[in-house]
């Protein structure tokens, strides 16, 4: 217990210290990140019957577990903030095996409260995704948060870690599938390659 | 400022346009379909052959090959594929003989299965009405054989039902002759008694994509040029349902030509042999049909309504696509069991209530996947 209270303790001080640090980055640094990894379809809420869905496989979401591919675009507006965007392709397939697909491209706005050897970006994304699935095939809204940790063994390359929640809306204008408009969650953890300049 | 104004206004109305693009083809919302999709059990079914009430035994074709099973016990292998001959049908017999078609370099070819012997038996079974170059075409789930060949110089097909007792003789035989310019398009018995129902409907299709069916007998013409999805029969009454998913009813022909009503418009696509059963309501004769729109459970057609109904009796039915059913009973309460096969999702047992047939808060109750009883 002692060893585990010690090392949070180290953590919080290396945090703070890391706080604390002169801003590594200025106004005008660019970031370039390709990420792949899983996704995790976690829910899907349907607003006309209030039913929420929740988990992998049959009787819940329908999908199982999934990957994503995506690149990233970022530039420092500020030595914390970056702004920028990302496109990207995420497939699951259903328990039936029928192939889900997204394209989601989106605008992104990321704050690094930690930075130097080690970021920890806070990203915040809005923007489109293209969905298909069977039958069906919409481009429809697309949000998301995401953290991560990055590890700059250089100055210019990183490796890193990252996870957050996406939001994906259906919304139909037709009568008879407005019944089943939906939104669905999806949480990625992905694995990225950062280059930064 | 005005110019880059209007521009970014222009821009975000486009992008919203594009952001509220649709579905509009879709038969239900995509993570609606999602969340309904359905895992495949592993067994591929292709037949419910039939069943032997005594034992409490029943029979029915998969990919596999052909498989017997009494309640609470695993299937029991009557007779597996051999490779790259794959059983294309079977029929069941009174006696619990087992039948099956293949086909082989030499056209189709149908055997008894011989348990414990090393080959099974073949069957010669040819039809008389037809005298030059017959082939047969189907074996068909009442026994039936379909063939084809010349007769008086022209194409003709003959429907017979064979003698496999004695393997010398046709008991009864239809024929359909002088149908030069004519393909076979499909033969269609009533879904859920095809394995005992003597009435069939033979339909043809030409070249340019006309239609003719006949209904047990070439003196019984149907007159609608349509392709055929299903047939059934209540009440004296011939109902009929297109591919188109239009319904039509007719009174049963005496050797003359059907000219079939329209009586409702499903406006959904259905195949060949889709599920077609009536039962009768309060008021009312209730037509359960499954069509093969995805993310649909069962439209039912009462009069000239349609509706669609996806809980109670039909809340396993959602993305599955039914390619065999039996009647278990219709009983006095007012109920029928059916077993239902499926291709890909196993084999339900549903009771579906006459009275409460065409809603959704249907008194009705399917089992689980592969949780189905026999009797």
């Amino acid at each position: 217990m002692k060893k585990i209270i010690t090392i949070l303790l180290v953590c919080i001080v290396v945090t703070g210290s890391l706080f604390a640090a002169t801003p590594f980055y200025d106004k005008g640094n660019q970031l370039f990140s390709f990420n792949v990894g899983v996704t995790f379809p976690t829910f899907t809420h349907f607003f006309n019957t209030k039913e929420t869905v929740a988990g992998l496989g049959e009787g819940k979401t329908g999908a199982v577990l999934g990957g994503y591919g995506g690149i990233s675009y970022q530039v420092f507006n500020t030595p914390y903030t970056a702004i920028g965007g990302e496109i990207g392709y995420d497939f699951n397939f259903s328990v039936s095996k029928e192939l889900f697909t997204a394209v989601p491209f989106y605008a992104k706005y990321t704050y690094l409260p930690l930075q130097g050897k080690f970021d920890i970006p806070i990203s915040a994304g809005l923007g489109g995704a293209y969905i298909k699935y069977n039958d069906a095939s919409m481009m429809t809204l697309y949000m998301n948060i995401e953290t991560g940790f990055i590890w700059y063994p250089g100055d210019h390359w990183g490796i890193g870690l990252h996870t957050g929640l996406w939001l994906i809306p259906e919304f139909n204008y037709f009568d008879h599938l407005t019944v089943d408009n939906a939104l669905a969650g999806i949480i990625p953890l992905t694995l990225s390659i950062s280059y930064r300049q | 400022m005005k110019r880059t104004l209007s521009i970014i206004t222009i821009a975000l109305t486009a992008l919203l346009l594009l952001l509220a693009s649709c579905n509009s083809d879709a038969s239900a919302g995509l993570f609606r379909q999602l969340a309904d999709s359905k895992e495949p059990v592993g067994i591929r079914y292709k037949q419910i052959l039939g069943r032997n009430v005594a034992e409490g035994t029943l029979y029915f074709l998969t990919d596999d090959g052909i498989y017997s099973k009494k309640n609470d016990a695993g299937a029991v292998l009557v007779k597996e594929n051999e490779k790259n001959k794959p059983i294309l049908s079977a029929y069941l017999d009174s006696t619990d003989d087992v039948f099956y078609s293949i086909n082989t370099s030499d056209g189709l070819k149908i055997y008894k299965v011989n348990a414990g012997a090393a080959k099974d038996d073949l069957m010669h079974p040819i039809g008389a009405k037809i005298d030059v170059d017959q082939q047969l075409r189907k074996l068909l789930p009442n026994g039936y054989l379909v063939a084809q060949g010349t007769s008086d110089g022209k194409r003709g097909f003959s429907v017979f039902e064979w003698n496999f007792t004695t393997d010398d003789s046709v008991v009864s035989e239809a024929e359909f002759l002088d149908l030069d310019g004519w393909s076979l398009y499909d033969v269609l018995l009533p879904p859920a008694t095809s394995q005992t129902s003597t009435n069939f409907i033979i339909s043809f299709v030409s070249d340019s994509g006309d239609y003719k069916h006949f209904y047990n007998a070439k003196a019984n013409v149907i007159n609608l040029n349509t392709a055929l999805a299903s047939f059934t029969e209540s009440g004296g009454k011939l109902y009929l349902l297109g591919t188109d998913g239009r319904f039509y009813k007719s009174d049963t022909p005496a050797n003359n030509e059907m000219i079939p009503t329209l009586q409702a418009d499903t406006k959904k696509p259905y195949q060949n042999g889709a599920f077609l059963y009536p039962v009768i309501g309060l008021a009312s004769t209730h037509f359960i049909t499954k069509s093969n729109a995805a993310n649909e459970a069962f439209t039912v057609i009462t009069g000239d309504k349609a509706v669609s109904v996806k809980d109670g009796y039909a809340k396993h039915m959602n993305n599955v696509n039914i390619v065999s059913a039996l009647e278990i009973y219709p009983d006095d309460a007012g109920k029928a069991k059916l077993l239902i096969a499926t291709h890909e999702n196993g084999m339900f047992g549903l009771e579906i209530p006459f009275a409460t047939a065409n809603s959704n808060s249907n008194t009705g109750s399917s089992t689980a996947a592969e949780e189905y009883k026999v009797n």
